[in-house]
Parts: structure tokens; sequence; C-alpha cells
């Protein structure tokens, strides 16, 4: 295996933002019947070796396509995109949005307001679902995007990710 | 030799059937397994019993007796007599608290534990691995000749010192271990191809000394581990210990010598076997003070002196469902497995929580060596021999991985529940001008501190060469392998410097501090995040302060009056809420201030980039 091709190719789908999860999960039940370790329990080391390194890269491409953060990520990388780092920066109005909404949420669980943790979570629900459709929309085909585009792309993985580990959050508050 | 080729249409040379087996090496009893025949048997001993206590008696003629053999001298010479030595493995004396809990006597060592026998100190791989030999030979006999390979058993939860020091003992018996497999999978192995199951399923593992829960799709002939969680510090044995409380106090007996604890423990563990099918159990025994103890246990005080255990399972269950972002309703069936699931409060508080009652077909004392048996035989290649389907066990890691950065924090490279095998590389930089040198320390758990997590490894990558801080690039890389155990290496991107470490601890995480730890993981969550969230976000302030001030310092000129005012302000508001505690206020500042200088570092880079030109000639900057 190639462990240099690029995870769309790996997995024999189109570099897009919007993911068909089941044909994802297909193909990657079939590359790691062929390549998984137990295949190569009785091969020397080299071929074990050599079976660990292509499970783990499936692996790892599987878990980024997978996830709406990572994927968005990926894509940008892709394009020669620098990786999310911690000199991303997200528009005043949207932080000062999102603290205002974080801090109702603290509230809510201080007070034990377990309906209104709730209805917190489904808009922030809404939220994430608008970042994929943009996402979607900005990566909807094989075209190289330009910068512009890549550039909007890129604000919206990042407020996307920034909701979603509010909403992470927000789910051990309401399981606690 | 030359290869070989056959004649056309001739059919192919028999292939020869290889011998494999799976072994449940467990904390009371264990068992071994095999699939001679493509279907899975366990293996009983010559007077036909399948189970093997888990019990090593070293005897005086300097003989060493395993299993039932053994069982007589528990309570008659207890530092020689080694039960649930599972217990013990991959742990360091500082590990297990209070040691005079155990009736043993223990060698000075800062490494994993060491007893003192007659037979010399033994350490807990040299115990299991006598236990291993007994089900080898057991194995050898019945197979008619050496065994290829096996499969080991291990807890979903065991860390990879306990991993490591399983793979040991069955080396030192003379083994070839193919893989480690997690119990609660082996059990779904042997569940789901016996039953052709489709869909989601549970696996609840109450043994006698840990507790497991897994759930894993099952779909055409794969086994994919969706989420497992745990407690390593919970099992059948803190029933009996319980029973055990309750007989000291409802007897009112003086405090007890080594011998009449390990009696009195077997008698409720009598007491709770029998619980299982009848409505009340005697207590009876004599103790070696001529004592005499008579009670009687009725299943209603045992089900509620024991309520709080069987409500500690059910945290793992949700964190399990919640990890692997399933509800109840998704779940199509909950095997049991363990010996402990034959008490009927843990299958009515499972029936319970899943609102169906759990499937309990298959013997759960067997379940997980048969699985074991299961995968031995297809991993040797003896499963095209039998005409079964393919699958593929795909597992995940149970508890998260990552290291120490500045401040004390942990950096999660690998978080719990990832699919195996993986290997996850961040970068790393420097801290300080002119650092050689980069201590890395190998950290496990949930927690966001250090201090809160268990430590694993610790080891150095030197040789950087000299760099302003922050210039060097350190790629750290973890890799779990198919048997779940770490391997951790380092390299300095620009000058290629390496280092790297397969982490085997002298010894690995405490039963009872995994527990601790993931108790206060979950307690602790919001504190931690919080606390971690400022410290980072008042680094981050400092930072843009001094670099700010700086900047006025050297190009306060690039600004007019307004402008400059704008960021006085935004840098004392900055300034103020960096001595507070109120997070969501010093990101909102630090946010403000990022913005009202953002124009000012154009103009700053612009004049940079002037004065870089200044002075060269058009020659030497094109040339350049």
């Amino acid at each position: 295996m190639d462990r240099k091709t690029d995870y769309f190719t790996l997995f024999g789908l189109p570099r897009r933002y919007a993911l068909d999860e089941s044909a994802l999960h297909e193909s990657w039940r079939t590359l790691l019947a062929r390549v998984h370790p137990d295949t190569a329990v009785l091969a020397d080391a080299t071929a074990k070796r050599q079976a660990l390194e292509d499970t783990a890269y499936v692996n790892e491409a599987y878990r980024a396509l997978k996830d709406p953060v990572r994927r968005g990520d990926y894509l940008l990388q892709c394009y020669g995109e620098a990786p999310l780092g911690s000199n991303d920066v997200l528009p005043v109005e949207f932080l000062s949005e999102q603290l205002d909404a974080r801090e109702a949420a603290d509230e809510a669980w201080r007070a034990g307001d377990r309906e209104r943790l709730e209805s917190l979570q489904a808009s922030l629900r809404i939220a994430q679902q608008q970042r994929q459709e943009a996402l979607s929309a900005l990566f909807a085909d094989d075209a190289a995007p330009s910068t512009k585009v890549l550039a909007k792309a890129r604000q919206q993985v990042l407020s996307l990710q920034f909701l979603t580990r509010f909403a992470d959050d927000l789910d051990e508050k309401i399981d606690a | 030799m030359l290869p070989q080729i056959s004649e056309p249409d001739s059919p192919a040379p028999p292939r020869e059937r290889k011998r494999a087996a799976g072994i449940d090496l467990g904390t009371t009893h264990s068992l071994v397994a095999s699939a001679p025949q493509g279907v899975a048997t366990v293996l009983p001993d010559e007077k036909g019993r399948v189970l093997l206590p888990s019990v090593v008696w070293y005897g005086e003629q300097g003989d060493v007796t395993v299993g039932y053999g053994a069982l007589p001298w528990l309570a008659r010479d207890t530092a020689n007599t080694i039960a649930s030595v599972k217990r013990l493995m991959g742990r360091g004396l500082a590990d297990l608290g209070d040691t005079r809990q155990f009736p043993y006597h223990w060698a000075e060592t800062s490494g994993m534990v060491r007893l003192k026998t007659r037979a010399g100190e033994k350490n807990p791989v040299e115990i299991s691995a006598e236990i291993l030999k007994a089900l080898r030979v057991r194995a050898e006999t019945q197979l008619g000749g050496t065994l290829e390979g096996v499969v080991v058993t291990v807890p979903a939860y065991f860390d990879d010192a306990q991993r490591q020091a399983t793979k040991e003992a069955a080396r030192l018996a003379g083994l070839n271990v193919l893989r480690l497999l997690n119990e609660p999978t082996a059990a779904a192995i042997a569940y789901g191809l016996d039953h052709g199951a489709e869909g989601v399923y549970v696996v609840y593992d109450l043994g006698g000394g840990t507790f497991d829960v897994s759930i894993l799709r099952l779909s055409r002939g794969v086994f994919e581990v969706l989420a497992t969680h745990g407690d390593s510090a919970l099992g059948g044995d803190d029933f009996d210990h319980r029973v055990f409380c309750w007989i000291l106090e409802a007897a009112n007996l003086p405090p007890l010598a080594a011998e009449d604890v390990r009696l009195l423990l077997m008698i409720a563990r009598n007491a709770k076997e029998t619980l299982t099918q009848h409505e009340t159990a005697p207590v009876v025994t004599t103790l070696s003070t001529g004592l005499r103890v008579e009670l009687e246990l009725t299943a209603e005080v045992f089900t509620g002196i024991t309520e709080h255990l069987v409500q500690k399972t059910l945290t793992p269950l949700k964190r399990a469902l919640r990890d692997a972002k399933l509800s109840i309703e998704d779940i199509k069936g909950v095997v049991l497995v363990g010996g402990a699931t034959r008490m009927p409060q843990i299958r009515h508080a499972v029936a319970a929580f899943f609102k169906q009652p759990p499937l309990v077909n298959l013997n759960p004392d067997e379940v997980v060596a048969l699985g074991a048996a299961i995968q031995a035989n297809a991993l040797v290649g003896n499963r095209s021999l039998d005409s079964g389907e393919d699958w593929l066990l795909l597992d995940v890691t149970p508890l998260s991985l990552g290291l120490e950065t500045m401040g004390g924090l942990v950096e999660k490279i690998v978080p719990r529940n990832a699919g195996i095998p993986l290997t996850r590389a961040q970068d790393f930089t420097t801290f300080k001008d002119g650092q050689t040198a980069l201590a890395i320390h190998v950290v496990q758990g949930e927690r966001e501190k250090v201090a809160d997590c268990r430590s694993l490894a610790r080891f150095e990558l030197r040789g950087i060469p000299p760099m302003v801080a922050g210039a060097a690039r350190i790629r750290i890389t973890f890799q779990i392998d198919a048997d779940g155990l770490l391997s951790v290496s380092a390299r300095e991107q620009i000058t290629g410097v390496e280092a790297s470490i397969v982490v085997k601890p002298s010894y690995g995480l405490d039963e009872n501090e995994i527990a601790r730890m993931l108790e206060d993981s979950m307690a602790h969550a919001r504190d931690d995040m919080q606390a971690r969230a400022l410290v980072e976000t008042q680094v981050e302030a400092d930072q843009l302060i001094e670099l700010t001030q700086h900047a006025l310092a050297e190009d306060g000129d690039l600004l007019n009056t307004a402008e400059r005012a704008a960021i006085d302000a935004a840098l004392e508001e900055l300034a103020q809420r960096r001595q507070g505690q109120e997070l969501n206020a010093l990101r909102l500042a630090l946010a403000k201030t990022n913005q009202a200088t953002a124009e000012f570092a154009g103009r700053r880079m612009d004049r940079s980039v002037q004065k870089a030109l200044t002075g060269k000639s058009v020659d030497s900057v094109v040339r350049d």
C-alpha cells in the first residue's frame, strides 16, 4: 500500500466535503481485511511491520474523513493550506456570541436546568449543521477552489470546531 | 530448494492443520480451549474438569502445584499459596496500597512486586507462568503435540504494563503468543459466530477481579469494537469481601489470623454461589482458634450489602454508550460473561438498564476461552481449511495516552476508544533558546493535568542543535500494535536526531488508581477543562501583552494618536482580565486586542521588509 495516497483516493471517494458514510465504512473494512496484522501473524518481521503500518495508516485516514472537523481540516490541507492551529483567529462577533452561549450553559448547569441545556444543545446542532452545509457547498466538486473560497472554508471549519467542542462539553453536562 | 510446480488439475497437497489454543488467564480460574476440527471446545483435565483454579502452591519438596491440588493449601500455607495473582500483574508495591490485606511476604523492590516464598522470590509473571504451563501441558496432551501458537486474553481495561506482563508470562511458559485479545471481544467472537449475530451488542464482563464492558457492531463477519470501558478494581472478589465483612459483623468476630481470613473468604464465596440457586445459604465453619461460626445468609441481605457494587457497573456502561454515540434502543443484545454474572441481582440490573433480558445461552465461564480458541485457529491459518467464512476483528485502546507539556498539562495524542493498530504523530518544539535536549514524559489517563494521570515512561531526545526557542520541529510518534502495546519515538525533523522507546514501565497502573482516575476524570472534567483553558489563555495573554509592548516601543511612530489610544485601552483591559479568573472575559479581551493590533502588525511587517531591503543593491536582492 502506498502510504502517501491521499485519503479520498485511498477509500475511492470523491474529494468533497459531503460524505457517503456507509461507503467510507465499507471501504475501510475492505482495506483492513487485506492489510490487518491478523493476516500476517505467521509472516516474517518485515511483513508484520508493514501490516502494522498499513493498518495504522488506514485507521488514521478513516478517522480523518469520518470526523466533520477533521475532514474540513484535511480538505484544506489537500489544497495546500496549513493545518488548523493556534494562530487561527475567529471573528470577535462570533466569539462574543459563543461566550454568551457558554455562560448561559454554565448558568443552566449550575441551576440544574436540563431543559435549557437541551435546548442550547439543539440550537448548537443546527449551527453545526449549517457549517457542514456551507462546507459541502464550498467543496462541492473536484475543481481546486480559489483562495477566497479556501479562506471562507477555513472560517467555517474553525467555527465548526468551536461549536463541536462546545457541544461535547454540553453532552457531558447533560449526562452528569 | 527450487520452487515446486504441481501438475495442472491435480488436487493441491493437503495442508496440515496447525495446533493452536486460546487461553483465558483469569483471576479466579483459567481455561484453555481449542478448535481442532474448526469447532471450539474447552479442554478438560484428566478428571474431566475444565476450570483450573488460578492458585499456585510452592510445596515443601521444591514442587509446584497448580489448580485444584493447590486449593487445600490456601488456608493452611498462606504465604506459599498464591491466589488471584492477576491482580498483581504489572504492579509495584506502591500501587497496592495496604499490603497487609494480602497474606504474603513482600520483598523490597522498586519494580514489579516480588513475593517471598519457600521456593525463593517470585514475581507475578513467574507465578502466572506456572498456571500457563499447566494449561500448555493440558492442551498438548489433549491435542497430541506441540502448540504452534496461542491467543491469551486480557481484560480490555488492562494497561500497557499489565499487557506486557501477561505476554512475558506466556513466553516464560514456553508459549508462542499469536495475539493478546481483549476478553469481551473474545466473548463476542464466540457468541457472534455461534449465533450468526448481526447488529450492535454489548458484552458485560464481570470476572473475579475486573469489570469490562465493550460495545461491538457485528456485521457480515466484522467484529468492530465501538467503545470499551471498565473498572479494573471491581469483580466477584469484591462481592465475596462484602459477605466476609458481613460475617465479621454478624458473628462479632475478633481480629483474625491470615489463615482464618482465607477460610472465611472461601466460606463467603461458597455462600455467594449457593445464593445463585437458593434463597438462603448456610455460613458454618470452625476457625483455627476453635471459635464456631454459624450463620445464615439470605438472598435479600446479600442483595442489600452488594447493591452499591452492582450500581458501580452501570457507570462504565453509560460512558461506553456515550463514547459510541449510541443509546439503549440501539442495542440488539447484551451478552453476559464471567462467573460473577451468574448472580441474580446482576442479571436483574442489566435487564432493567437495557430494557431487555440478557443473553445467557453460553457458559459465562467458558465463552472467553472459546473465542480465543477460534481466533487462534484463524491466526495460524486453519480457517481456510474449515471453509468458514472470513471474519475480521477491529479493536480499540481503552485509555487516552498523552505527553506532558509546559505547565504540567497533558497533551492528549491518542484518545480513548481509538481503533488499533494506530500511529499518531504530533509536533512539539523547544521552550528555551539553545535547548539541546527534550524530556519526554508519556502518561495514560483521562485527566488534564499530569499529576492526575498515570506515568508510563520517561525518555530523552538529545543532540538537538542549538536554535532559538520554538524553531526546532520535534515529531513525537505514538504507535499501538494489534496487542494494544505502545511504543513511542521522537525525531527532530530538521536534523533527523532520533530517540525511541518501547514503553516498558517496571509496573503499571494501580487498579484502584485507574478506577479513581476515571471517577475523578468524570467528576472533574469540568474543573479540569476550565482550569486548563484558563492557564492556556493566560499564557497567550502574557505573550500578546509582551509582544505588543515591545512593538510599541520599537515602532510606536507608525500609529496616530487615536490608533495608539485604542491599542492602549485594549492592552489595559487585557492586563486587567489577565489577573482575574474569568475565562470568558479574558478570551474576549484577547480577541479584542488581537483585532485592535492587526493593522499595526501589518504596518510593522511592511516596515521590516523595507528595512531589510534598504542598503542592498537591486542586484543582490534579486540574487538572494
